[in-house]
């Protein structure tokens, strides 16, 4: 009862306007920086995914040979998708290492770290997820269905999942100092124990169950029936979807309760 | 805000010694080092209260603990045992120009340093054109940080971090860099703000730059407080006591 009252008391703390102001200038910050002097700019965040796309799309219906229609949706649905997650979680373990010196002196909220992280690789996926799906439509690789409409319903709940995550590796990190190289592995192997560039039919039924449980999958399978399938999601996929974020969002709580105290100390 | 106060009280602070426990798997192992790190004292059964009109000057030397009990009252650091109550909005000038972006110009890191320290609330245009006039950086405030001289970086810094009106005033040796004519500036604009604080604590290596400030005068060594009375008690023993100076 303490747990869920503390949680709500945080919560309430933070939800303030120039709590999440703060958020959005230091992502816009970072995002200027990180594209400034370079000649496409932010185009890169859509060149480097189209380019996976583009490749395993030519080279694995030979090696797999597997029926999928409209492969291409497919795979730009689940890439960018999984990019926004690989992402989140390779940079944010570093959030609040790489702003040691500010945090040590500054009296700020140490969450805003994390937070402004995701958001700008959140802003990132859909900026050049919506580029690519107006372009699919353009070049009538797939065609617009009002379906799509539905997507911020679940782009928000993994917005949060992933925030919630992020919070989570950024104040366990200064402890784990090779929480880095684990996460890096973690992608690298999750990248293919995900059904992304293969569907989920392609695995055993009796299988199957493990795939469906695999939280990146429980996140990209309802934007890939959005987007490629123009279905809403089943009743049953969407509660697996608002379960996860409710149970990163306890666990990362958790993990934060435990580290925020010293956590100054091994910066 | 009524009741402005601070009230610390037998405050314990540990840091932590992480080079002191296995770093890898090898010392974990063969060289019998632990995993957990070895806690080092900061602040050592500190009590220390604070009320409207007090302006507290702290002396020591460098890793005597001045600077943490700051950074205690800041909320910077977690404390491992005792109680800490602060009553008031606080300011604290420790370190300026946390944060700024050598990338970005003037303009936008006078923005950011409000940012980083959660003072977004505070910030406006007005505020910020008497910011670029104080630092009397002119049309150089719309260049990148980093074709600054470090004059100019902390004339920005200090500018940045002085435009604000709290109850508690934290100071850790802020002295304006830059010429003579802005240092004096400074000085002078930095002692109104400290009068109009109700509370200022100030840290320094002398009770010289601190005494005309000052009402109380605090000495410290070791992470804990020696003594308290007036400029001159607090000098003599500060140099003969712990300097050794004759």
């Amino acid at each position: 009862m303490r747990f869920i009252k503390d949680f709500f008391h945080d919560l309430q703390n933070k939800c303030d306007k120039y709590y999440f102001l703060t958020i959005v200038l230091i992502a816009q910050n970072t995002l200027s920086r990180q594209y400034r002097d370079s000649v496409l700019g932010i185009l890169w965040t859509l060149i480097q995914p189209t380019t996976q796309v583009v490749i395993y799309s030519l080279i694995m219906p030979h090696i797999m040979r597997f029926p999928v229609a409209d492969y291409t949706t497919f795979l730009i649905t689940s890439i960018f998708t999984w990019g926004f997650i690989s992402q989140t979680l390779i940079v944010t373990p570093n959030s609040l290492i790489s702003n040691a010196e500010i945090i040590k002196r500054c009296i700020v909220s140490k969450t805003i770290f994390p937070l402004s992280d995701v958001s700008r690789l959140f802003y990132n996926y859909i900026i050049s997820f919506l580029c690519m799906y107006v372009l699919l439509v353009l070049l009538s690789i797939t065609k617009f269905d009002p379906v799509v409409l539905l997507l911020p319903l679940y782009l928000i709940p993994i917005f949060i999942t992933l925030a919630a995550i992020s919070i989570a590796l950024a104040f366990s990190a200064p402890y784990l100092k090779d929480l880095n190289e684990v996460m890096t592995v973690l992608v690298s192997v999750s990248f293919w124990l995900t059904p992304i560039v293969y569907p989920i039919t392609i695995i055993p039924e009796h299988l199957r169950y493990l795939f469906e449980l695999n939280p990146f999958y429980i996140m990209i399978r309802p934007i890939s029936m959005i987007v490629h399938q123009h279905v809403i999601p089943s009743f049953l996929d969407s509660l697996y979807l608002i379960l996860l974020t409710v149970f990163t969002s306890v666990i990362s709580y958790i993990v934060y309760r435990t580290c925020r105290k010293n956590f100054v100390f091994y910066l | 805000m009524t009741n402005i106060q601070i009230k610390l009280q037998h405050i314990y602070v540990n840091g932590v010694d992480t080079h002191a426990r296995a770093g890898t798997l090898r010392q974990w192992l063969l060289l019998n080092k632990t995993i957990k790190s070895k806690g080092i004292p900061i602040l050592c059964d500190v009590s220390l209260e604070a009320k409207p009109g007090d302006k507290i000057g702290i002396i020591g030397r460098n890793g005597s603990g001045k600077s943490s009990i700051l950074k205690v009252i800041s909320g910077n650091y977690p404390i491992a045992k005792g109680n800490r109550l602060v009553h008031g909005t606080i300011a604290p000038l420790i370190e300026m120009g946390a944060g700024f972006d050598p990338e970005q110009t003037g303009i936008k890191n006078i923005k950011l340093s409000f940012a980083y320290r959660g003072k977004l609330k505070d910030y406006s245009p007005e505020l910020e054109q008497k910011i670029i006039e104080f630092s009397e950086l002119d049309d150089k405030i719309y260049l990148p940080l980093k074709t600054y001289s470090s004059g100019m970086v902390s004339r920005l810094a200090f500018s940045s971090a002085v435009f604000q009106d709290p109850d508690i005033m934290l100071l850790d040796e802020v002295l304006a860099a830059g010429d003579a004519g802005f240092v004096k500036k400074s000085r002078n604009f930095l002692r109104k703000k400290l009068d109009t604080a109700s509370i200022a604590i100030i840290v320094s290596h002398a009770t010289d730059d601190i005494q005309e400030i000052c009402n109380r005068f605090i000495l410290m060594d070791q992470g804990a407080i020696i003594m308290e009375g007036s400029a001159k008690e607090v000098e003599s023993k500060y140099k003969k006591d712990i300097l050794n100076i004759k």
